[in-house]
């Protein structure tokens, strides 16, 4: 999955993450496929970001190595445990 | 594990030495503890002081509040945010003032547990949130103390951290053989902090083994993870801490909520201006 700014969406992105507003109400639920309108309504809620499935936005692969690498380093102390690692990992998509 | 060397022992736990609460802040936690009194008089007290007032209403403006206008009143953020956690700020800020010079990044690291332990807290419907955002902000203060009695020790603690890419609590081990959790304890107990933040302290990094209050010690500790790992940390002390199992599963979160929390946790951080400079590396 992908973290993207909203001017990076573009219509057929799917949500990978349910948006909520500030007060915790649902805005739109995971899975639902991006267009335009949800754009505009996004904005108006002041949302800059959303997680999408997939790599759908093309980053700077030496940039994107770099932070993964530093990310896995910070966790070298962290132990091997399974839940710690889908931690990193899910870390390491979301800023990346 | 061998005994704390005597003369460590004698120097880190030092009353004389230990930092004093400015005569200000006490008179406030002295009006906070009788229990009766006005809000006008507490937010006139905090008022007198102008690095306090500003970090309340940083904390009550923060996004974890999730306010549409700004707070400028002392006054209306006690009576949004609690008296709670405006006790943590003056118990925070008389240590927190040494630690900025010896171990830069601590408070943004410290404040930003605060506001993702208020997040969880309130994702896990938890009743005491103030008190956990409160040893959330203190969660390391026994770091404070360390650097601050026992420099030299303190140097040989970084050193040890770099070259052996070891994490903080594992050098301490090493070097002074007593760990920061236990230094914070003993310091909340010479502070007469409520039993909840003294166990938190106690126990953030082992959360698995806290009797009375396992699930707000775990919520600490997750945060603590999550914060480094995001990395808003200080820049002498980048490490993730060791995760502890039992905590976890004291929690029963769902492994497949991860990936929201840890998404609606980057937008909160990345809302606070104060955080910006620890993930101006992220941006791209």
């Amino acid at each position: 999955m992908q973290r993207v700014s909203i001017d990076e969406v573009r219509p057929a992105m799917v949500l990978a993450v349910t948006i909520k507003d500030n007060n915790g109400n649902i805005l739109f639920l995971k899975g639902v496929e991006l267009t335009d309108r949800h754009t505009v309504l996004l904005n108006n809620r002041d949302i800059r970001k959303v997680v999408v499935e997939g790599r759908p936005v093309k980053r700077e692969e030496n940039e994107i190595e770099k932070l993964h690498k530093e990310i896995d380093e910070r966790f070298v102390t962290a132990g091997p445990n399974s839940i710690v690692l889908k931690i990193r990992d899910i870390i390491k998509d979301l800023l990346t | 594990m061998t005994p704390v060397a005597a003369d460590i022992k004698e120097r880190l736990f030092n009353i004389r030495e230990l930092p004093t609460i400015p005569v200000l802040h006490n008179r406030i936690l002295k009006l906070m503890d009788g229990g009766n009194y006005s809000l006008d008089d507490l937010s006139n007290l905090i008022e007198r002081d102008q690095v306090l007032s500003g970090k309340v209403l940083k904390l009550v403006n923060s996004p974890f509040y999730g306010l549409y206008s700004r707070v400028a009143s002392v006054g209306k953020a006690i009576v949004l945010i609690g008296s709670n956690p405006v006790r943590g700020i003056i118990l925070s800020t008389s240590l927190f003032d040494i630690a900025d010079e010896k171990l830069p990044g601590l408070w943004d690291h410290s404040y930003c547990c605060s506001v993702v332990s208020g997040f969880l807290a309130n994702r896990f419907n938890m009743k005491d949130i103030g008190e956990i955002m409160t040893a959330a902000l203190l969660h390391d203060i026994g770091k404070v103390l360390i650097r601050k009695q026992l420099p030299e020790e303190s140097a040989e603690i970084d050193k040890t951290v770099q070259s052996r890419g070891i994490s903080v609590m594992d050098a301490e081990k090493m070097i002074i053989n007593v760990t920061h959790d236990a230094v914070g304890s003993w310091i909340a107990g010479q502070w007469n902090f409520p039993p909840i933040i003294n166990d938190i302290i106690a126990y953030h990094h082992k959360p698995g083994l806290c009797g009375t209050y396992p699930k707000e010690a775990a919520i600490v500790h997750l945060s603590d993870i999550i914060v480094k790992g995001i990395g808003v940390s200080a820049s002498m002390d980048r490490a993730v801490p060791l995760f502890d199992e039992q905590g976890w599963k004291n929690l029963a979160l769902p492994e497949d909520e991860l990936m929201d929390i840890l998404s609606e946790v980057l937008d909160i951080i990345e809302a606070e201006p104060a955080f910006s400079q620890y993930l101006s590396k992220e941006k791209r």
